[in-house]
């Protein structure tokens, strides 16, 4: 009995001398990770919290109509925190800050969630966003490359809605046609006093070529 | 164990585990591993769980919010579990869904922003200030720790950020704005008359065969509804004779059996001297604490000044200064045993030393407040009108539940009840399903009328609360079922709807030949139609929102047709709902002129389309994340 407890102690102890290093190093190694990991986080997080107050300047800010301090904030979480989740949601604010003065930056904030977003939806909000911008601005080509980028499975109501106003602009009416009866479809719908602003769009466009009862 | 680990030290699937369990502990601690109570769990939302005991009380909530908001015109029927369980279940996954984006996203509200917000909310501060005290209060009341509460809070306040990123953030677009406008205010002018062809239907017969088949094919319009007329009994607190007979006695009785409750709350304006000891102290030092604190009692029962002895002995650094000043007691403030103790004292006395988890207690009441209650001949008439509706109350409960029994107990007759309750019976019909007069609009009686055990067994009915006090038993007397009525009584009405369906072809076949007609010769369209005999009348700069003349559906047509080139006229048409066919010859579509209030109109529709544009972001918005995630019923 004594001798195998022994025996047993002794094979113990020499393995202990052969892995002592490799079990310490190994210890050591899962601690520094540890702490690695948790003063990351300890960071990322000081950070959000940083951009997360900035982030709330900028909106009271719009709330009280101060566009400067808007801007200003707006920019500030940008160069210092774009990488949080506070730079997708602050571009697009700053976009539609600079609509509303009809400023070109609105180009370059979408393009900016459009490359930097990681967050899909955000992405495809974007896009549809920027599109509907250039329409507006008689880019029809740019703004009709932005609307099939976008993937099949994430185009909306507002999609097709946008795709009318595209093709009713290029002159392809029963295309525009279409494309609003699938966004009334897809339920589609923009109150406009009793009326439905898709519906409007629609009936203004007339009947289609082959329902004509009477083309002059 | 920790055999087989020593002989498997070696190997690599070993340190795998410990390395896992290590980091795991590291990062999230070990609460991850202690789960709350076993649930019945409904759904798996991306791993989180939505349990049953959730969905029922968001369920309940909603159903009051909807109470609340309509009043009396709430109708549970339309709020049935049913209904609002599907629509709230979605609600709660959406929720579910923003809640797991914002945190994996990383949207994060600080303490300070945290500390920041609740500082401005009136209902936690005393005189514009924010007060920890009432602040605590408040959420006690909604039954939440003020961690809890928090922690809810920064989780909607960063759900928030996220949702008014996406929704505030839709971009005002004038080019858009102004077409919805000329498109809202567009004007159509040209012509417009109708092709009727009830005058020649009204000379036309059908044969009999098309009547035969016309009944045969549609039974349902030609049916009678199907009815009940019922026999009821009702019982009304209010013919209730007004109960007499309540003694003096009895009434004191009421009075000391609620003295108790009339009585203002004590309170007790106290000071106290703190000698602080762990609660897990040994007893040497217990006792050494006890005996400085009735050294302490003693030289206070010697006269000796309270405050001056705070500020020497008190380990309560807060009041210390103050003479041991705690203020005004009220019930919940401090330690429950200090409460206690402190209550039961009169003005300057001094109190044993207290035990709680601080320490040890000397407490000195220095006011007391409260305690009142009103004399018996102040109450005397309310707690006699007390008496009178509890005894009224007793007397219609005892009558309802004997209504219910005796209804029970001989359920093929409402004999029985009405005699031993000396009501009568009452008759009410023939009632449809939809309703009737009386008692019979009531949903929970219809539906009682019309139950298998009183429609099909002949039943007496569950009683039904009408109203509190007011309570129904009823029976079925006749019944008529729904019935095809023979053809010879509904003849005239089949005749009338084959004369009108007739008069309907009649205008769409003259309506399209003219049309065809109208397209052979385009330019004199206005003269094809009148030799048909149509009688056109003009319309000029019509709007959508004329409504009056030529009427809702035409002017919808008129808004939908082809736009005519310049100088040229389309015709279109359709049968409208009342069986004529309407003509309109379009002629010009036009912007309406400018004035200034287009300035102003112009900015609403800009907001609005902007607001609702923001919404349908957000909307298709929570659609992707839907679509993206794994959602498991279980």
């Amino acid at each position: 009995m004594d001798s195998i407890e022994e025996e047993r102690v002794e094979a113990l102890r020499d393995w202990w001398r052969a892995n002592s290093r490799t079990l310490l190093a190994g210890i050591g190694l899962i601690v520094v990770g540890v702490v690695g990991i948790q003063s990351w986080q300890k960071l990322e997080s000081n950070k959000a919290g940083a951009a997360s107050a900035l982030y709330n300047e900028l909106q009271t800010a719009i709330q009280s109509e101060q566009l400067e301090q808007a801007v200003r904030a707006g920019d500030q979480l940008l160069t210092q925190y774009g990488g949080t989740a506070y730079g997708p949601v602050t571009a697009l604010l700053m976009a539609r800050l600079a609509a509303e003065r009809d400023d070109d930056a609105t180009e370059t904030h979408l393009n900016w969630v459009i490359d930097n977003s990681s967050d899909p939806a955000l992405t495809t909000l974007a896009q549809l966003r920027l599109a509907r911008w250039q329409l507006a601005r008689g880019e029809l080509e740019t703004s009709r490359e932005l609307l099939d980028q976008i993937p099949e499975s994430a185009r909306s109501a507002s999609w097709s809605e946008l795709e009318g106003d595209l093709l009713a602009a290029q002159g392809n009416l029963d295309g525009a046609r279409a494309a609003y009866r699938r966004t009334l479809a897809s339920g589609g719908r923009i109150r406009l006093g009793s009326f439905d602003l898709n519906q409007m769009k629609l009936d203004d466009l007339g009947l289609s070529a082959e329902e004509t009862p009477n083309a002059n | 164990m920790l055999y087989l680990i020593r002989e498997r030290a070696k190997s690599w699937v070993l340190w795998g585990i410990i390395l896992l369990l290590i980091a795991t502990f590291a990062l999230w601690g070990i609460n991850s591993y202690l789960g709350g109570p076993s649930q019945t769990k409904v759904l798996q939302i991306n791993g989180d769980d939505l349990t049953q005991s959730e969905i029922d009380q968001a369920v309940k909530q909603r159903r009051r919010e909807y109470r609340q908001a309509l009043g009396d015109a709430f109708q549970p029927a339309m709020f049935e579990d049913d209904i609002l369980r599907p629509m709230v279940e979605q609600q709660l996954v959406s929720e579910i869904l923003l809640n797991q984006q914002v945190r994996a996203a990383g949207f994060t509200i600080t303490e300070a922003a945290l500390a920041d917000i609740l500082g401005q909310y009136e209902a936690f501060q005393t005189d514009g200030v924010f007060d920890l005290d009432r602040y605590a209060q408040a959420i006690r009341s909604q039954g939440l720790t003020p961690a809890e509460f928090e922690a809810r809070m920064a989780a909607s306040l960063a759900q928030q950020q996220l949702i008014s990123g996406i929704r505030d953030s839709a971009l005002p677009v004038t080019a858009e704005a102004t077409r919805a406008l000329q498109l809202w205010q567009q004007q159509r002018s040209g012509y417009y008359g109708f092709i009727d062809g009830n005058p020649e239907a009204e000379n036309w017969t059908p044969s009999e065969a098309e009547i035969q088949s016309h009944y045969e094919s549609n039974p349902g319009p030609f049916s009678s509804r199907e009815t009940v007329t019922i026999e009821y009994l009702e019982l009304d607190s209010a013919d209730l004779h007004s109960v007499e007979g309540i003694d003096e006695a009895a009434l004191r009785q009421r009075y000391e059996s609620e003295i108790e409750n009339l009585r203002s709350p004590v309170e007790v304006r106290a000071a106290h001297i703190l000698l602080t000891l762990r609660e897990d102290a040994d007893p040497e030092t217990t006792r050494t604490v006890l005996a400085r604190a009735e050294s302490l009692i003693e030289q206070l029962q010697q006269g000796a000044d309270f405050a001056k002895l705070a500020a020497a002995h008190s380990e309560d650094r807060s009041t210390a200064s103050q003479g041991g000043d705690l203020g005004w007691l009220t019930s919940g403030m401090v330690d429950p045993d200090l409460e206690t103790a402190a209550l039961a004292l009169q003005p300057g006395q001094i109190s044993a030393a207290v035990r709680t988890r601080f320490g040890y207690h000397i407490l000195q009441v220095r006011e007391r407040r409260g305690g009142e209650a009103p004399s018996y001949d102040a109450l005397r008439d309310e707690l006699l009108t007390q008496a009178e509706a509890d005894a009224a109350e007793a007397l219609y409960v005892s009558r309802a539940e004997r209504l219910q029994a005796l209804a029970y107990e001989q359920p093929d007759n409402l004999d029985a009840a009405a005699s031993a309750l000396e009501l009568t019976i009452q008759t009410l019909g023939p009632i449809t399903r939809a309703g009737g007069p009386g008692i019979a609009a009531n949903p929970e009686i219809l539906s009682q009328a019309f139950s298998d055990p009183v429609l099909k067994e002949g039943l007496n009915s569950e009683a039904v609360e009408l109203s509190p006090g007011r309570m129904v038993v009823l029976r079925l007397a006749r019944h008529n079922p729904a019935a095809v009525r023979p053809l010879d009584e509904v003849r005239d009405e089949v005749v009338l709807e084959l004369r009108q369906r007739h008069a309907a072809t009649t205008a769409r076949t003259r309506g399209s030949e003219l049309l065809a007609k109208i397209k052979a010769d385009p330019v004199n369209a206005g003269a094809v139609a009148e030799a048909e005999g149509v009688q056109l009348q003009p319309f000029e700069q019509l709007t959508r929102t004329d409504f009056a003349e030529p009427g809702r559906e035409l002017i919808q047509y008129i808004f939908s047709a082809s736009r005519p080139e310049p100088g040229m006229t389309t015709a279109s048409g359709s049968l409208l709902e009342d069986g004529r066919f309407g003509l309109i010859l379009l002629q010009e579509v036009a912007v309406a002129e400018g004035d200034e209030s287009d300035a102003e109109t112009l900015e609403q529709i800009m907001a609005s389309l902007t607001q609702q544009r923001g919404e349908a972001a957000f909307s298709d918005y929570l659609e992707a994340l839907r679509r993206q995630a794994k959602i498991k019923r279980y």
